[in-house]
């Protein structure tokens, strides 16, 4: 059978993916269905993986009894949500600034990249935990939050700064990405927009937010999932620490497996709330 | 009269834009040069610890200006860390997995971005479902699957995922190269198709020498991420002797003695596990990252600027 230009690409796509479909098969669709059943059921027999379909009682357990897991899956969503806006607004700027032609450019970009290539591993873990980002902030505090500063602003305010530079150093470590993200965005917005913006005299400022943010919308919507992805997944994250402290030292590994799709429905909400909510924005965009 | 007046508005309003220049530049260049502080200086703190006798790491007065450079450091945590095996180890595994990842990625990117197939939306939410999930909730499978096919234990458990588009993020790298193929216009390849080439030679030839800046930072990335992974190694490796670098160090950590004894700053001769040689050996575990880096930063930073890390 001679087969028509039409099928033959519609199997040579099948081809160039099929090493994924493979890996998927055992890497991906055994491990998600298998986690599934195993959340929904009772190990019998660790040796032989024999399960007993139980419903929903792993659940109802992570819910209702465990008094550990809640509280630790609030902090964490409390903890993106807190890091997310920061993180964005971070990359965002320090990306504009590092497009721009500034002095010693190479060198900045060489430095803000740095802790990615340190950053995510065992390494800024243990220089971090070494109490040198408290030694850092600390001088920092010194340096913003005098005490003829204190004494005006009052304690509140004064708890809210230390909470925010705290979080504004792992903001810093932790947006390398999103800002080559966000500088290879800006590169690919036309400089003729900014051309003719120049001629009809707008400002930088206006520029900035009539030509830059619109455009970087399809970009800023990755860097979100990104960020929001990067951050439940980080291994400092307390509660995967608590999953695989359950699964390997309380060989619980029906209630982990639980928690974990608990843990992943929170991520997927979180991604379809972003995705929700930034599309129109990133039509826009590609309709003009 | 009149033409004074306005020369005097046209001078103020000059000195106010100028004004508000040097101000902007000032905020900018004080903003970089405090961010930049703030990101180089663990890495000064580390090499100077690392360099640091016992006398100075117990001194609080000695904190960045050392009474004496001790190298003696480096060579207990070579010791400790069995460096140049384990640094052999480390780089066969980095460097397959991320040859892997740029191979299979680009492959299975290309199937993606060019061809419309059945189920093509099924297979690509997959994709996506694949980097959302978290490791840990799908580990006691990936543990089954593994010991099943006999794997378990070997660096294989590692490499192997890397060749069918999995592994350590490989979804993501498979997106990148769909976004970059996206953007490539489609007519060298047509041409090629004309003069008889087939789907398959036509990306080798023509489609993958066109992606060289999405493999660079496949590549800077899949190294950096590989490098610094224990999540992975530490789930698959058990035998100690095949530990790789990053995995030696929490050891390192736990031998710290918390406190220096008199008998030890004595006794110069004894192998003491201080601070400074966690840091020498942290310092010795990141330095071919830092090599590698430096020596592609540059043409990593026109990659991405010319093609962005999405397209």
């Amino acid at each position: 059978m001679k087969l028509t230009y039409e099928r033959r690409s519609r199997w040579t796509g099948y081809l160039f993916i099929s090493p994924w479909i493979l890996g998927a098969l055992g890497l991906l669709i055994f491990p998600v269905v298998f986690s599934l059943m195993l959340s929904f059921s009772d190990l019998v027999n660790v040796t032989s993986y024999k399960m007993d379909w139980v419903g929903f009682q792993n659940f109802i357990k992570a819910f209702r009894e465990d008094v550990n897991y809640i509280p630790l899956l609030v902090s964490a969503v409390k903890m993106v949500l807190i890091r997310l806006p920061l993180i964005t607004i971070f990359a965002l700027i320090v990306g504009i600034i590092l497009s721009k032609k500034i002095a010693f450019r190479g060198f900045f970009r060489m430095v803000f990249f740095l802790p990615v290539v340190l950053g995510s591993g065992m390494v800024m873990e243990q220089l971090l935990g070494q109490g040198l980002n408290n030694e850092l902030m600390e001088m920092v505090r010194k340096l913003i939050l005098t005490p003829g500063v204190q004494l005006y602003l009052g304690n509140n305010i004064v708890d809210m700064v230390s909470v925010f530079l705290a979080n504004i150093t792992l903001v810093m470590w932790k947006s390398g990405v999103q800002i080559l993200l966000i500088l290879g965005g800006i590169q690919s917005i036309s400089p003729s927009l900014y051309e003719s913006a120049k001629i009809d005299s707008a400002t930088e400022w206006e520029m900035f937010w009539k030509i830059t943010l619109p455009m970087l919308t399809p970009i800023l919507l990755i860097t979100i999932v990104y960020t929001i992805v990067d951050s439940f997944a980080d291994s400092t994250n307390q509660i995967i620490e608590y999953i695989s402290q359950v699964m390997f030292e309380g060989s619980d590994f029906e209630y982990a497996a639980a928690m974990g799709w608990i843990y992943f429905t929170v991520i997927i909400l979180f991604v379809a709330i972003v995705y929700v909510c930034l599309t129109p924005a990133v039509r826009n965009v590609s309709e003009n | 009269m009149n033409e004074f007046v306005l020369k005097i508005k046209h001078n103020k309003s000059r000195i106010i834009k100028i004004s508000t220049r040097i101000t902007v530049n000032v905020f900018i260049y004080s903003l970089l040069i405090g961010l930049a502080f703030v990101f180089l200086y663990p890495f000064l703190y580390m090499i100077i610890t690392s360099l640091k006798s016992p006398a100075d790491l117990n001194d609080i007065s000695v904190q960045w200006i050392l009474n004496e450079l001790r190298w003696e450091n480096y060579e207990t945590a070579m010791n400790a860390l069995q460096y140049q095996e384990r640094l052999f180890n480390t780089l066969l595994v980095v460097l397959t997995s991320v040859f892997g990842h740029i191979l299979s990625c680009s492959f299975i990117g290309y199937g993606f971005a060019r061809y419309s197939f059945r189920f093509k939306g099924f297979w690509f939410a997959l994709l996506i479902l694949s980097i959302i999930i978290p490791t840990e909730t799908i580990i006691v499978p990936l543990y089954i699957f593994f010991s099943r096919i006999g794997l378990m234990g070997t660096y294989l458990t590692i490499i192997i995922p890397c060749f069918f588009g999995f592994g350590l993020r490989g979804a993501l790298f498979v997106f990148i190269f769909r976004q970059f193929f996206l953007s490539l216009p489609k007519a060298l390849e047509e041409a090629a198709a004309i003069d008889g080439a087939g789907s398959v030679r036509t990306f080798f030839s023509i489609a993958l020498p066109n992606a060289r800046s999405s493999a660079l930072i496949c590549l800077v990335l899949g190294v950096v991420w590989h490098w610094n992974d224990t999540l992975e190694p530490s789930m698959y490796i058990e035998n100690q002797g095949m530990y790789l670098l990053p995995q030696m160090l929490p050891n390192l950590y736990s031998m710290i003695s918390s406190e220096t004894s008199v008998d030890q700053l004595l006794n110069d001769s004894a192998v003491i596990y201080n601070d400074a040689v966690v840091m020498a050996a942290t310092t010795l575990v990141v330095l071919p990252l830092i090599i590698f880096y430096l020596a592609v930063q540059s043409k990593f930073m026109i990659s991405v600027e010319r093609s962005g890390i999405t397209g």
